[in-house]
């Protein structure tokens, strides 16, 4: 389950925004146990961090999480407003699931300010770090609930994720197609506006005291 | 055996999935470091231990890849025990070589691993033909990585002078230029890369949303203020934007990264054995991004077809502040 699945992530997205935070809880737990199964090295890295809580927030849920690591585990919560933690991160979901699985580089995300980091910078770069050298796969993690049915669910998820990239660059397509040409305009217009100031600058630069001078 | 390569790519690796990426996407050689103060990227939760840089080595060799292992700060006056250690562990592990900034370490290395090669770390900042002969003469190196000061005509007489191999950077951040005796980062935290392995640490970096402004402090000094629209840079101090006679502006250095794709055949020209790709403190989606380009550009090159220019684009969004420049490999001031 190498391949770059979006879909997934947006589905995530979708049934966690309504989700209540009684439902959402045990959720939680199971994602975290499962990737544990999995990565059972991930987790001994990340407790080694603590004691420290980390909030996780989404910036497209109703949601913030809050990321427990201990010598005696680590945790995965709601957030509630009262809780308190060292750093704060927050960023799209995409993005932090990105992030999480080492899709995407965590310095071009801050580069590109669709990540802010706010409290203790080193857990952050730390967890960071082994997140992006942990060779996470959620999807996969995920599905291996599912015993000998992860397999084949894996190839339906796949199968709708293509689907969903082919709508999205047939809806882009069209888009482009139904704008290419104001986007041709606008550059005729900069094109113009660039001639217009440079015969202004000239001017200006002729009516200086001493242009055109001999030195 | 592999064909001795057009120019050998040198890739970074912080971690050892970035190893393994960097091992897929192309990478001749890949160089990384231990997880402890002997390597100047020693970052919270980056490098190798010994079991995983020992894996790290035998998947290179089994790709017929080479691993250099950079040991590349300086120790702490009477107490060199944890960098000779790291020398006898990648000689142990069998790495190709070791990058070394140290003469002290130097000596050490060529008197215990007289097999050993070495090369010169950009921390030495050997920059002229009779440092880099020096080092060449008297501890044996094979190979000087050049300091980021020069231009491609100088890097081409200094090759031909020296008679070794020379390596370049050639895609990533910038350092201001002085390399292996930069402490700025010293008088705003008590460490620096130079000796603790870290430039403006993360233990003194915060960020804070100040209005629509992001703030970056190191050590509590403010660094740089962002706004909503604008990409952002590293917190480091040469990095820092400050006000000096009633102007704001990059004092030292621009936020913005190197990159080489256009002077590839030029540095091939002047001599140049290897390229250096910076970023061990950087995702393995980087790794993968930057050394798939650059393979594809130096096979391209050595096959006489040319660079795949919409792929060098595309580097710009993964740049520091989204900006590059060739640096001083096309300098025009002096």
């Amino acid at each position: 389950m190498a391949a770059f699945l979006e879909f997934p992530a947006r589905l995530a997205g979708l049934a966690m925004r309504p989700l209540p935070a009684a439902a959402l809880r045990p959720l939680l737990e199971l994602g975290l146990a499962l990737v544990a199964r999995r990565h059972p090295h991930l987790i001994d890295r990340l407790k080694a961090l603590g004691p420290a809580k980390v909030i996780i927030e989404p910036a497209d849920l109703p949601h913030r999480f809050l990321l427990g690591l201990a010598e005696d585990g680590v945790r995965l919560t709601l957030a509630t407003p009262e809780d308190e933690a060292v750093a704060i991160v927050r960023g799209s979901l995409a993005s932090l699931i990105d992030l999480m699985e080492g899709r995407i580089d965590g310095d071009t995300l801050f580069f590109n300010r669709a990540l802010t980091v706010t409290g203790d910078t080193t857990i952050i770069v730390a967890l960071r770090n082994i997140f992006d050298g942990a060779d996470l796969d959620l999807v996969a993690d995920v599905l291996s609930f599912l015993g000998p049915f992860a397999r084949p669910a894996g190839r339906a998820i796949a199968a709708l994720d293509d689907f969903a990239k082919r709508v999205e660059r047939e809806i882009k397509a069209f888009h482009d197609a139904q704008h290419g040409r104001d986007v041709e305009a606008e550059q005729d217009r900069l094109k113009s506006d660039v001639a217009d100031l440079k015969a202004r600058l000239a001017r200006l630069e002729s009516r200086r005291p001493g242009a055109g001078s001999p030195a | 055996m592999r064909p001795l390569p057009y120019l050998e790519l040198v890739c970074p690796a912080g971690t050892p999935a970035a190893f393994k990426a960097a091992i897929e996407s192309g990478a001749d050689t890949v160089y990384c470091g231990f997880r402890d103060e002997t390597n100047a990227r020693n970052f919270p939760g980056l490098n190798f231990d010994r079991r995983e840089m020992g894996d790290a080595i035998a998947l290179a060799h089994r790709h017929e890849r080479k691993v250099l292992i950079a040991i590349n700060t300086f120790p702490k006056a009477g107490h060199p025990g944890p960098w000779r250690q790291a020398i006898d562990q990648a000689a142990e592990l069998g790495a190709d070589a070791v990058i070394l900034a140290d003469i002290g370490l130097l000596d050490y290395a060529k008197r215990t691993h007289p097999d050993l090669r070495l090369h010169l770390s950009v921390q030495a900042a050997a920059s002229n033909a009779d440092a880099i002969a020096f080092y060449r003469d008297r501890f044996g190196v094979k190979r000087v990585v050049l300091p980021r000061v020069l231009t491609v005509d100088e890097i081409g007489q200094l090759t031909r002078a020296v008679g070794i191999e020379t390596e370049v950077f050639a895609f990533g951040g910038l350092c201001v230029m002085a390399e292996g005796r930069c402490a700025l980062s010293s008088y705003l935290t008590g460490t620096s890369p130079n000796s603790q392995g870290a430039c403006a640490p993360a233990s003194h970096v915060r960020y804070d949303e100040e209005g629509d402004q992001l703030v970056s402090r190191l050590g509590g000094v403010t660094i740089n203020s962002f706004s909503k629209s604008e990409p952002a840079g590293y917190p480091t101090p040469c990095k820092g934007r400050f006000t000096a006679d009633g102007q704001t502006s990059y004092l030292f250095e621009d936020p913005v990264s190197l990159n080489t794709l256009d002077i590839l055949p030029a540095l091939k020209a002047a001599g140049v054995t290897a390229l250096k790709i910076e970023g061990r403190q950087r995702g393995k989606a980087y790794v993968t991004q930057v050394v798939s380009t650059f393979r594809a550009a130096i096979d391209a090159i050595a096959q006489g077809i040319g660079t795949n220019a919409p792929a060098a684009a595309a580097l710009r969004a993964i740049s520091e502040g989204g900006r590059e420049t060739t640096g001083a490999y096309k300098k025009s001031w002096r």
